[in-house]
């Protein structure tokens, strides 16, 4: 028997769900609009190179050979693709670019575990601000577009890959070191970061930085704990300025949508700076995540200093619903009236959405608004 | 509101005990008729049991906001969450076993391992360097080396009973086992209070039992 099935982690969408989905890209993309960004469109396909060069992982990447034999992959995600557009295509074209997108990007996730391999990313990417200003401004548009979250709870969560590498320059970790700890701290592994630290040959001090680093999560008041740890005014030097950026986005009002992880590690190795992650209720995983990564572009042959986001817009579509508040009518007739009924349709249709069925029963043209 | 997903079975009257200690109500898990949700009796948390997979799968989606379930588990599955606390309950550990006269970390050529856990016994070997062959078993794996289907078996061993009584002595220890706490990456964030709440609870009633 042949089965007709979609392949793994895909899903077809219908009615309602593309309804809800179209609507929320919409909303972000009139949002992205008014930021100033303009859209750009990139192909499914890139060479894997493209890829490869900005160290994403090999296993999560869709590979296919064109018909020259070289490794094409369908795109792992559009920050990528758009600074390689932005690195050879604009190359000495003034400085700030803003670019949004949305787009389906692919991911091989694992067999049945539920989550999707291709999923539709709504974003923006602007190159050429400096941290010093780019990075509020990015932070206020993400907030920006998470207020259609209002009536919902929800936080966006900042942290800076920094506070953790810095410290490991600092005390000139090995990259397996760097490596190890970096993953039990990402996954909050406390016991066996705990048993690692404790092998580890540096200071009690710092041993302390590393077992208290997952604990510094939570409300704003988390910078002053994270003071206590900070054992080299390079460290401090990074929580003044994200104190300093928490302070801005509290003059602008977003007080409440705030908070702060400084144990937060990038999902991507090309992120430089800031990093940020948005949860919402009811939503397993985040929301809206990016960070600042100023040296993408250099490895497609510009250096552009480079802030961006991409919001999950299945995670969203999938909470958020919006029910028509279109008139519908059920305009039925019998055949022989055919012609006069699509012309008071075509009437209709200026007001009103128009649903056509044929009733062989009647003898006239009934119209039934529909709920 | 917390859900929590306990894991059924071995671990199940541990981890109801270490509630009850915390002062929790859970009167309801322990007198447990038909039903498959349990409301706690003093604060705001409805358990329900499940198996250990699908405990991780529960707190991955989360459907669960947190979940006690077995180190092993938690080594053989890809799942996104947080770990974030050892309980230090049901203990036990994965061994290399084998016949005596059969050390496959001495054997030269090619190497077959018996295991009910593949993840843990692919990282063990790459660890050691070595390369071999894996092959999944479901049930009863100290018959396998016996029969002859592998060199050797990766297994949880709690008190060894069942290796001597199939003539089989353990040559490695691979890690040390115990029941964690592991939370949804969302739930960390937007029920923080709660959850750092339980968590102390339950610290609080483990340093009770040690004294």
């Amino acid at each position: 028997m042949i089965e007709f099935t979609t392949p793994l982690g895909t899903r077809d969408l219908i009615q309602q769900e593309c309804v809800d989905k179209r609507r929320l890209e919409q909303h972000f993309r009139h949002i992205f609009e008014r930021w100033g960004y303009d859209e750009v469109m990139t192909p499914m396909l890139e060479y894997y190179q493209t890829f490869s060069i900005a160290n994403m992982k090999e296993k999560e990447v869709y590979k296919i050979l064109d018909a020259s034999n070289r490794i094409v992959t369908l795109r792992g995600d559009m920050t990528i693709p758009i600074s390689r557009v932005v690195a050879t295509k604009f190359k000495e074209a003034p400085l700030p670019l803003r670019f949004q997108y949305c787009a389906n990007v692919f991911k091989v996730k694992e067999r049945m575990s539920g989550n999707q391999n291709e999923s539709t990313d709504c974003g923006v990417e602007l190159y050429g601000v400096e941290s010093s200003v780019g990075d509020l401004e990015i932070l206020a548009c993400a907030l920006d577009a998470l207020s259609v979250l209002e009536g919902y709870q929800y936080t966006l969560e900042i942290g800076n890959r920094n506070f953790f590498h810095t410290a490991c320059e600092i005390l000139d970790l090995a990259k397996t070191e760097i490596d190890r700890l970096s993953d039990y701290i990402n996954r909050k592994s406390l016991k066996e970061l705990n048993d690692y630290v404790d092998d580890l040959s540096i200071s009690e001090q710092h041993k302390q930085f590393f077992k208290q680093l997952p604990w510094l999560c939570g409300d704003l008041s988390t910078i002053k704990e994270a003071r206590d740890i900070a054992f080299d005014n390079r460290l401090t030097a990074i929580l003044d300025e994200l104190e300093q950026l928490c302070a801005q986005l509290i003059a602008l009002g977003y007080e409440k949508h705030i908070s702060i992880d400084l144990s937060k590690l990038p999902r991507m190795e090309y992120y430089t700076g800031i990093i940020f992650d948005a949860y919402a209720e009811g939503i397993a995983d985040s929301v809206l995540s990016g960070g600042r990564y100023d040296q993408l572009t250099q490895r497609f042959g510009k250096s552009i200093s480079a802030v961006g986001f991409a919001i999950r817009l299945d995670a969203l579509a999938s909470l958020l619903h919006y029910p028509s508040d279109q008139k519908t009518i059920l305009l039925s007739y019998p055949s022989h009236l055919q012609l006069q009924a699509l012309r008071t349709a075509q009437t209709l249709r200026e007001t009103a959405i128009v649903k056509l069925s044929v009733d062989e029963t009647l003898n006239e043209i009934t119209q039934k608004e529909e709920m | 509101m917390l859900a929590m997903a306990l894991t059924k079975g071995r671990l199940e009257k541990q981890s109801v005990k270490l509630l009850e200690q915390s002062g929790y109500g859970i009167e309801a898990l322990k007198n447990k008729g038909r039903a498959l949700v349990f409301p706690d009796s003093k604060k705001d948390i409805s358990y329900f049991l499940v198996k250990a997979n699908d405990c991780v799968t529960y707190v991955e989606h989360g459907v669960a906001d947190i979940g006690v379930v077995g180190k092993d588990t938690l080594l053989e599955s890809n799942a996104q969450f947080y770990e974030v606390m050892d309980l230090g309950i049901g203990k036990c550990r994965f061994i290399l076993a084998s016949l005596p006269e059969k050390n496959v970390l001495k054997k030269q050529g090619h190497i077959k391992i018996g295991t009910k856990y593949p993840a843990v016994t692919k990282r063990y070997f790459k660890q050691k360097g070595l390369d071999v062959e894996i092959i999944k078993i479901d049930g009863s794996v100290e018959l396998a080396p016996i029969l002859g289907l592998c060199d050797a078996i990766v297994d949880i061993m709690e008190t060894g009973t069942t290796l001597k009584e199939n003539g089989l002595i353990v040559f490695d220890t691979v890690c040390e086992i115990s029941a964690r706490i592991i939370v949804n990456k969302a739930s960390f964030r937007l029920k923080r209070n709660e959850i750092q709440a339980l968590l102390n609870d339950l610290k609080q009633a483990l340093k009770e039992v040690e004294l």
